[in-house]
């Protein structure tokens, strides 16, 4: 017995100071550990939680991928659909084009016409009126000229006078 | 211009006083004198004329005025043709019966009153010319009533009733003033 205890005492000894010791130590603290905080629920938790958001992820995949192709479907008829809508525009375009250049054209055509004779009224009223006045003032100044001669010369009043006799041959009464 | 219905009733008491004288109860100079007188009085008595013309005036009032102002001057038929009229009330057209019964003699002497217009005063050898050559033309005896108007400025214009023929300067300038415009 006595050589027992020594010798319990140094596998004692040689166990806790051996990173055995250390070792179980160190498991005993972690099975504590995993015990007390339920590490497998919260690792399964954990990993059920990264596979459904790899299972949506998956999803929106699969639904990326069939909006891609719905709009690669759209953008292949675009180009189409871009071209008609061109074309028609186009048409829309020279159609009210045309009409706005023949509607102004006529326009156009009926101001110069409604001018020329709006200027052609305004000239012949004008001739006339020149024609009033130079006539009125030709008048005046023949007038003037008459009567000046007449003064001047009083035989020619006779001479008129004796004119006027002579135009009653010509008259019927 | 004389009133066309007052015209009408002269012409009328006119043709009573012609023919007065074509029965030889008065000659036609006789009745023109008178009518020539009794115009010249009421001419210088416009009250004379007023109150024989105005309606409001007794007829017996008239014929005594008529008497009283005419009897030593005028021929007894003249004033019983002047109260006829006072009679019918028309004393208001004794000057146009003296126009329209000096008309009719006139046209019974065959005499045609021509009044000439000219600018000047007519000479004598131009005054005779233009009558003879009027009484030529009309077959006629032709009494011209001269006149002078400087606005012809030359020329002559004759009026002979309702005919006018211009002969003036002033005429043939208008003339020609309308044939520029035209």
């Amino acid at each position: 017995m006595g050589n027992l205890l020594p010798t319990i005492y140094h596998i004692w000894n040689v166990f806790v100071t051996s990173n055995l010791f250390n070792f179980v130590v160190f498991i005993a603290i972690f099975a504590w550990i995993f015990k007390k905080f339920d590490l497998k629920g919260m690792l399964t938790g954990l990993q059920k939680k990264v596979s459904d958001l790899i299972e949506a992820a998956k999803r929106e995949k699969a639904e990326a991928t069939q909006e891609l192709k719905k709009a690669e479907t759209a953008v292949a008829n675009l180009e189409t659909e871009l071209t008609v809508i061109v074309k028609e525009a186009q048409k829309s375009a020279e159609f009210i084009s045309d009409k706005i250049l023949k509607e102004a054209a006529a326009q156009i055509e009926s101001i110069e016409s409604n001018a020329v004779k709006v200027i052609d009224a305004e000239e012949k009223l004008l001739v006339s009126t020149l024609s009033k006045s130079a006539s009125k003032a030709s008048i005046a100044v023949a007038k003037s000229h008459i009567e000046k001669v007449l003064a001047e010369t009083p035989t020619l009043q006779e001479k008129y006078i004796n004119e006027s006799i002579d135009e009653l041959d010509r008259l019927n009464f | 211009m004389a009133n066309t219905k007052n015209t009408l009733i002269a012409d009328r008491y006119s043709d009573a006083l012609v023919d007065l004288a074509k029965e030889g109860k008065l000659t036609f100079d006789k009745i023109g004198t008178d009518l020539t007188l009794i115009k010249n009085i009421l001419e210088q008595s416009p009250d004379l004329n007023e109150i024989l013309s105005n309606p409001l005036t007794s007829v017996e009032n008239k014929k005594e005025i008529i008497e009283k102002v005419f009897t030593n001057e005028i021929d007894a038929l003249i004033i019983n043709f002047l109260k006829v009229l006072v009679d019918k009330n028309r004393f208001f057209v004794f000057s146009d019966i003296l126009d329209s019964f000096n008309v009719a003699l006139d046209d019974i002497n065959n005499i045609s009153r021509i009044r000439v217009t000219s600018a000047v005063e007519m000479t004598d050898e131009s005054r005779n010319k233009l009558k003879n050559k009027l009484e030529e033309k009309l077959k006629k005896n032709v009494i011209l009533d001269l006149n002078i108007n400087s606005n012809i400025i030359a020329g002559l214009v004759i009026e002979m009733g309702d005919n006018v023929i211009d002969m003036s300067l002033k005429h043939k300038l208008e003339d020609l003033s309308k044939n520029i415009i035209r």
